[in-house]
C-alpha cells in the first residue's frame, strides 16, 4: 500500500485516514491502531511545517508483528527537526514542530530516520501488535543425547522454545520479542529473522538459536538458549555451524552474537566485547564471513587504544589514522538517527551527520532520553566515516564507554559505545 | 542521469545478486596484513608454471602479433584438442576460463522460470551465474562430502536444464565412479543436460575415474568441461572448453562469446597440451604436497580430506576466517571455506615443496596459539 501526498495540513485527514487501514489490516488492535493514527498526524504536521508544499510518499509495511509507516521525504527538510530532541519551544512554530516528532515518536514502539540509498530520508513509524500472555508453562526438559536440527520447525516446537527461554533465562539475556510465542512466531513469519532449533530422538527440543537480518550487512544472533543437553557444548558448536553454514554464501559480511554464555571457540564466533543492557551483560561474538583484504580507518585518538586493542585481538589488517580534530569544517549540522524502544528503555544514536554542534546536539538528545526515563543509550561510530571520529570525545566525556567492535558493521567498522542510565 | 530510475531498470535478481570482489594484487595485501611476501595457496594453481613448450613460446612471442584479431572460433587449437580427445573440431567450444564456458551453456539453455540443479557445497560459480541469469539454482546437499544422486535426482523437474556435477568436485576432492556416473545418467534420462565439470581430470590417477568424453556416444546429453588453469598453468591467460556432441555445441555456440580468447592464450594452449611429462611432475609434487598436509594434520589432530586433486580441506577447530587472517599474517593465503557453506574448514592448494613446508609450520603455530580465551577478555570486562 501506498500514498503519494503533498506536504498541506488540508492533506491530514487522507494521511490519518491511511494510516488506520494499514493498522486494521495488519491486525492491530484498536488502541494501537489510535496510537498509530496519532503519531502519524504529529509527524505529518510537522513535515508540513518544515518542508510545506513538498510531494511525500507514505507505504505501509504490513510485517505481521507490527505495522510500519514509512515517510519518505524526498528533499531534506530542515535536518534539524529529525534530531527528536526535547526543549519543545510553544511559542514558535518551529518549536511545535518538534514538539510534534518529539509526540510521534512516544505513541510508537520505534520511530527511526534513515538516509536512504538513493536519495532522500525515510521516516519509520512502528506500532506493535499486543500479543496475549502465555498460559503454557515451559514443559520439562529431559537430557538429550542426539539431535537432529531444523530450520522449519513445527509452530508447537517454536511456542515451547519461547516457553523455555522465557523460563530458563534471565530477561537481560534474551530480547524481549522473542516472548510470548505468538510473538515471535509472527517475527519468523516476518522473514527477518530465522530460526535453528534442535529436537532429539523423540522430537523433544534440546535447544536452539535465533537470527535477526535487518537492513545492513550483519545477522544479529541470539542464543544458542540450551534445554537439557549431555554434551551442551557439542550442541552449541553444531548449532553455531549451522547458522554460519546458512550465511556462509549470502551477501551478509558477517554474525554478531549475542550469546548468554560464551561459546566455545570451536563454534567459530570470536569476543567482540560486550552489551550491557539493563538487567546485565551480554557476551558479544562476531563471525566473520567472508575473506577480507584489509581495509583504511580512521579513529579518534581517543578511542584509539580500544580500537588498536580489538584490532590486533582480532587480526584485523588495518591502515589506522589517528582523526585529530584540527578546526577544519566539518558538516553544518549533526543529525541523529533515533531507535527507541520505550518498553526496553533502549535507545539507539547512529550519526548520520556529524558537524560542528555535535556537542550540543548531543547533549539535547541525552537531556531528552534521560528525561524520558531511557536507561541505556548507544550509539556508534563508523572507523570508515572519518567525520564520526569527532563526536567520539563528547560521546566519552558524556558518560559512554567503548565496548564492542564490529568489523565491517558500517562503511568501516562499527564501534560500539554505551552509557548506562544515569552514568553520566 | 536520476538514480531512482536507474533502479527501475535492473532487472530483481540482479539487483539482489552482490557482486563477488576478487583479491587486491599480492603488493597490496602485503602492506595491508604486514608480511613480506605472500604465497596463494587459495586459488589451485599450479606452483611449476606452465610447461616448457608453453612457457618458450611465451618468451619468444612477437608482440607485434597483439594489433591482429586471435582466431574468433580458436580454430588451430580446436583441431589439435579434438584429435587429442578423439572428437571433431566442431564438437569443442573454448571460452575465456571454464568459467566463460559455463555462463555460455547456461545461457543456451536456461530462461527466467528455468532452474539447474547441483550441490550444495561446490565451485560457486554454477549457482552465481544461475542466479545473476534469473534462473533458479537447486541445491542437493552433498552426501558423506560428495555428489548426492539422490538429492540431485530429487531436485528435477520439468523445468530444469541442467545438472551440473563437478568431478573430482572442488573443494571436496569427492568423486564419481564410471559406474556411478553411467547409473545417475540412466536415471536421469535424456531430457536434461548433464554438465560434467572436469576442471581437475588431469590431477586424477585412479583407474575407475570416468573420462566424461569416452561417454558422450552413451549419452548425447552430457557436456564435458575442461580447463587450462589447473593442470596446465595457464590461469593468467584464460583458458577452457566444453566439449559435447555437435548437436549440443551448434546450440552453445549460438551464446559463445567470438574472439573471447585471446592469440596467446591460444597459441600457449596449443603447445601446452597433452605434455605427459609435465602431467607426472605435477602429480608428483601434488601428491609429495598432500601427504606432507596428511602428516601435519596428524600430528596437529585436524581432519582433513585429501584426494588426487591439487587442494585439500582441513578443519580447524575455530574460524576458518579468523584462521585466513592470522596465516595472512604470517604470508599465506588460503581459501576459506565458510563460503562453500563449510564453516572452519579451509581449503589449500598445494605449493611448491619449500612453500609447503612453510605452511606447515604456519599452520602449526596457529593452533598452537588459538586458546579459549583472549586477552583483551579481562582488559573490556568481557567474560
Ligand atoms: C571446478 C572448477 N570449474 C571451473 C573453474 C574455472 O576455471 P577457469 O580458470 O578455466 O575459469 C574452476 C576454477 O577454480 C574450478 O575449480
Amino acid at each position: 500500500m501506498e500514498l503519494k501526498v503533498e506536504l498541506v495540513p488540508e492533506r491530514m485527514p487522507v494521511v490519518v485516514a491511511f494510516a488506520e487501514s494499514a493498522a486494521k489490516s495488519a491486525g492491530l488492535a484498536a488502541p494501537e491502531t489510535t496510537m498509530l493514527a496519532l503519531s502519524t498526524e504529529e509527524l505529518f504536521l510537522a513535515l508540513c511545517s518544515s518542508i510545506p508544499g513538498a510531494g511525500i510518499t507514505v507505504r505501509f509495511q504490513d510485517r505481521r508483528y507490527a505495522a510500519d509507516l514509512l515517510f519518505q521525504v524526498p528533499q531534506p527538510p530542515d535536518l534539524r527537526i529529525f534530531n527528536i530532541t526535547s526543549r519543545p519551544d510553544h511559542e514558535t512554530e518551529e518549536g511545535l514542530a518538534e514538539m510534534g516528532l518529539f509526540l510521534a515518536s512516544r505513541a510508537c514502539d520505534q520511530f527511526s530516520i534513515r538516509q536512504m540509498e538513493l536519495g532522500g530520508w525515510e521516516i519509520m513509524l512502528r506500532k506493535e501488535r499486543n500479543y496475549p500472555a502465555p498460559v503454557q508453562q515451559s514443559q520439562p526438559h529431559p537430557a538429550v543425547q542426539t539431535w537432529q536440527l531444523t530450520t522449519s520447525p513445527a509452530p508447537d516446537l517454536v511456542k515451547q522454545f519461547s516457553a523455555l527461554i522465557a523460563d530458563s533465562f534471565a530477561a537481560c539475556q534474551f530480547p524481549e520479542e522473542f516472548t510470548p510465542p505468538g510473538r515471535l512466531l509472527d517475527k519468523l513469519a516476518s522473514n527477518e529473522y530465522g530460526i535453528i532449533l534442535a529436537q532429539g530422538e523423540q522430537g523433544e527440543l534440546a535447544g536452539g538459536l535465533i537470527w535477526h537480518a535487518d537492513e545492513g550487512r550483519m545477522v544479529a544472533c541470539f542464543g544458542p538458549y540450551l534445554a537439557a543437553p549431555t554434551e551442551p557444548e557439542q550442541l552449541t558448536i553444531a548449532l553455531c555451524e549451522k547458522l554460519t553454514e546458512q550465511f556462509g554464501r549470502s551477501n551478509r559480511l558477517g554474525l554478531v552474537l549475542y550469546a548468554p554464555q560464551q561459546p566455545p571457540v570451536a563454534a567459530g564466533f570470536e569476543a567482540a566485547g560486550s552489551l550491557a543492557i539493563p538487567g546485565g551483560t551480554i557476551w558479544t561474538g562476531y563471525r566473520m564471513l567472508a575473506e577480507e583484504f584489509g581495509a583504511d580507518a580512521a579513529v579518534a585518538t581517543e578511542l584509539m587504544p580500544f580500537y588498536t586493542d580489538w584490532c590486533s585481538s582480532m587480526a584485523l589488517a588495518r591502515n589506522i589514522r589517528a582523526y585529530h580534530d584540527d578546526g577544519e569544517t566539518a558538516n553544518g549540522l549533526t543529525l541523529f538517527a533515533t531507535r527507541l524502544n520505550r518498553s526496553t528503555g533502549m535507545a539507539r544514536l547512529t550519526p548520520l551527520l556529524v558537524g560542528r554542534d555535535a556537542e550540543a546536539v548531543l547533549e539535547e538528545h541525552l537531556q531528552l532520553l534521560d528525561q524520558e526515563q531511557f536507561s541505556a543509550i548507544y550509539c556508534t561510530v563508523d572507523t570508515g566515516r572519518p567525520f564520526d571520529a569527532l563526536l567520539a570525545p563528547h560521546l566519552l566525556k558524556r558518560g559512554f564507554t567503548p565496548r564492542m567492535l564490529v568489523p565491517w558493521g558500517g562503511t568501516g567498522d562499527l564501534i560500539h559505545l554505551h552509557r548506562a542510565g544515569g552514568s553520566r | 542521469m536520476n538514480l531512482c530510475n536507474l533502479e527501475a531498470l535492473v532487472p530483481q535478481y540482479v539487483r539482489q545478486f552482490e557482486a563477488y570482489i576478487p583479491s587486491p594484487p599480492d603488493d597490496e595485501l602485503q602492506q595491508m596484513f604486514g608480511c613480506s611476501r605472500l604465497i596463494r595457496m587459495n586459488n589451485n594453481e599450479n606452483p611449476l608454471g606452465p610447461p616448457p613448450a608453453a612457457a618458450a613460446f611465451l618468451q619468444s612471442f612477437d608482440p607485434a602479433l597483439v594489433s591482429r584479431y586471435p582466431s574468433g572460433d580458436c580454430r588451430p587449437l580446436r583441431a589439435r584438442l579434438a584429435d587429442y580427445l578423439g572428437v571433431t573440431p566442431s564438437q569443442v567450444i573454448l571460452g575465456n576460463g571454464a568459467n566463460e564456458v559455463i555462463a555460455f551453456v547456461i545461457k543456451a539453455f536456461c530462461q527466467q522460470g528455468d532452474n539447474i540443479v547441483t550441490a550444495d557445497r561446490t565451485f560457486a560459480v554454477y549457482e552465481w551465474i544461475a542466479r545473476f541469469s534469473g534462473v533458479d539454482a537447486r541445491l542437493a546437499p552433498l552426501n558423506d562430502f560428495g555428489f548426492d544422486e539422490e538429492g540431485l535426482l530429487a531436485r528435477v523437474d520439468s523445468r530444469t536444464k541442467l545438472v551440473f556435477i563437478c568431478n573430482p568436485n572442488n573443494p571436496t576432492g569427492t568423486w564419481w565412479s564410471r559406474d556411478r556416473l553411467i547409473r545417475f545418467m540412466e536415471r536421469l534420462g535424456p531430457n536434461h543436460i548433464v554438465v560434467l565439470d572436469e576442471a581437475y581430470a588431469e590431477f586424477m590417477d585412479q583407474p575407475d575415474y570416468p573420462d566424461g568424453i569416452s561417454l558422450l556416444s552413451r549419452f548425447p546429453n552430457l557436456i564435458i568441461f575442461r580447463t587450462f588453469s589447473k593442470m596446465y598453468a595457464l590461469a593468467g591467460l584464460r583458458i577452457g572448453y566444453l566439449v559435447g556432441t555437435e548437436q549440443v555445441t551448434d546450440i552453445v555456440r549460438k551464446t559463445a562469446i567470438v574472439y573471447s580468447v585471446n592469440t596467446l592464450a591460444q597459441s600457449a594452449a596449443l603447445a601446452a597440451l597433452g605434455d605427459q611429462t609435465f602431467i607426472t611432475a605435477t602429480r608428483s609434487l601434488v601428491q609429495e604436497g598432500q601427504q606432507m598436509l596428511a602428516a601435519q594434520c596428524a600430528e596437529l589432530k585436524l581432519p582433513i580430506l585429501t584426494s588426487d586433486c591439487n587442494f585439500a580441506m582441513i578443519k580447524l577447530p575455530f574460524s576458518d576466517t579468523l584462521a585466513y587472517r592470522l596465516l595472512m599474517q604470517q604470508g599465506y593465503m588460503v581459501r576459506t571455506m565458510t563460503g562453500f557453506r563449510f564453516p572452519g574448514w579451509i581449503r589449500v592448494s598445494i605449493a611448491g615443496r619449500e612453500a609447503m613446508q612453510g605452511f606447515c609450520t604456519a599452520l602449526s603455530r596457529l593452533v598452537h596459539s588459538r586458546t579459549d580465551q583472549s586477552p583483551l577478555a579481562k582488559v573490556y570486562g568481557v567474560f
